[in-house]
């Protein structure tokens, strides 16, 4: 059952999808969105021109943070680990595997059983301001980063 | 016929000139002006406090990806002057990037 009406999902949907889309444009990323499933796929290259797939689903959005999973660029196969990236840290986590942060669904049932959903567009977890990443192009946006900066990008996480 | 040939001058570039830069941030665009002395960890602190992010994450600034470019561009180095970079003048667009955490 969904936590809040459709409409106040659709609304929060829509009033962000300009903004990311005006990310996608500048930052280079293959774009398509779906606004009746309330879904994005978003294509990144990564520092190294490997390509990463993300498909978001926005249901129940921001009652609930959207459900994030890569997808393998081979096999087509949603959240596998050839699909995910590596990173310097436990961002692209191996358990999931998934996107471990309070902005992302599967991390509460993969690695973080005891976070509260309802807290994660203010979550400080990490002394992280996770605010500044709780709308859509915050997030996708630092996706990118992860997957640009030398730094913090360590190629495919299989 | 005598064929003279005038030099344009070169513009004098002076370190102290204003350079307006927009930074976009992921949820925001503004227009700074900076000194073209000023360096892009410095240009990074001043915009991280006006789009009041969180001032212990790590940023950097980028340029756009441009059309043609097959990879994603990479962030300027921190020690380097606006000034000293070809590409940017009065107008040029830079993303500020955010790091945030792995938890």
């Amino acid at each position: 059952m969904s936590a809040i009406p459709v409409e106040i999902v659709r609304a929060h949907f829509e009033r962000e999808l300009p903004r990311a889309l005006e990310c996608a444009r500048t930052l280079g990323w293959d774009w398509s969105d779906d606004r009746e499933s309330l879904s994005v796929r978003v294509g990144y290259t990564a520092l190294d021109g490997e390509r990463f797939i993300l498909c978001g689903t926005f249901d129940d959005y921001k009652a609930k943070p959207p459900l994030l999973e890569f997808e393998d660029p081979d096999s087509g196969q949603l959240g596998t680990m050839h699909a995910y990236p590596k990173g310097h840290d436990s961002f692209f986590h191996s358990k999931g595997p998934c996107i471990c942060a309070p902005f992302s669904r599967k991390a509460y049932k993969d690695v973080h059983p005891k976070w509260r959903c309802e807290d994660w567009t203010t979550s400080t977890e990490s002394k992280v301001r996770w605010a500044q990443f709780s709308t859509m192009a915050g997030m996708l946006s630092m996706i990118h980063t992860r997957l640009s900066h030398p730094a913090y990008y360590k190629g495919r996480m299989a | 016929m005598t064929l003279e040939t005038h030099a344009e001058p070169t513009p004098e570039i002076r370190p102290d000139k204003e350079l307006d830069i927009l930074i976009s941030s992921a949820d925001e665009d503004r227009e700074f002006d900076f000194k073209r002395s000023t360096t892009v960890g410095e240009a990074i602190a001043v915009a991280v406090n006006t789009f009041k992010l969180d001032p212990n994450d790590a940023y950097d600034l980028t340029f756009p990806k441009k059309p043609h470019q097959k990879k994603p561009s990479e962030p300027l180095p921190k020690d380097r002057t606006l000034g000293s970079f070809p590409e940017i003048k009065d107008g040029t667009q830079l993303i500020l990037t955010a790091r945030g955490g792995g938890v």
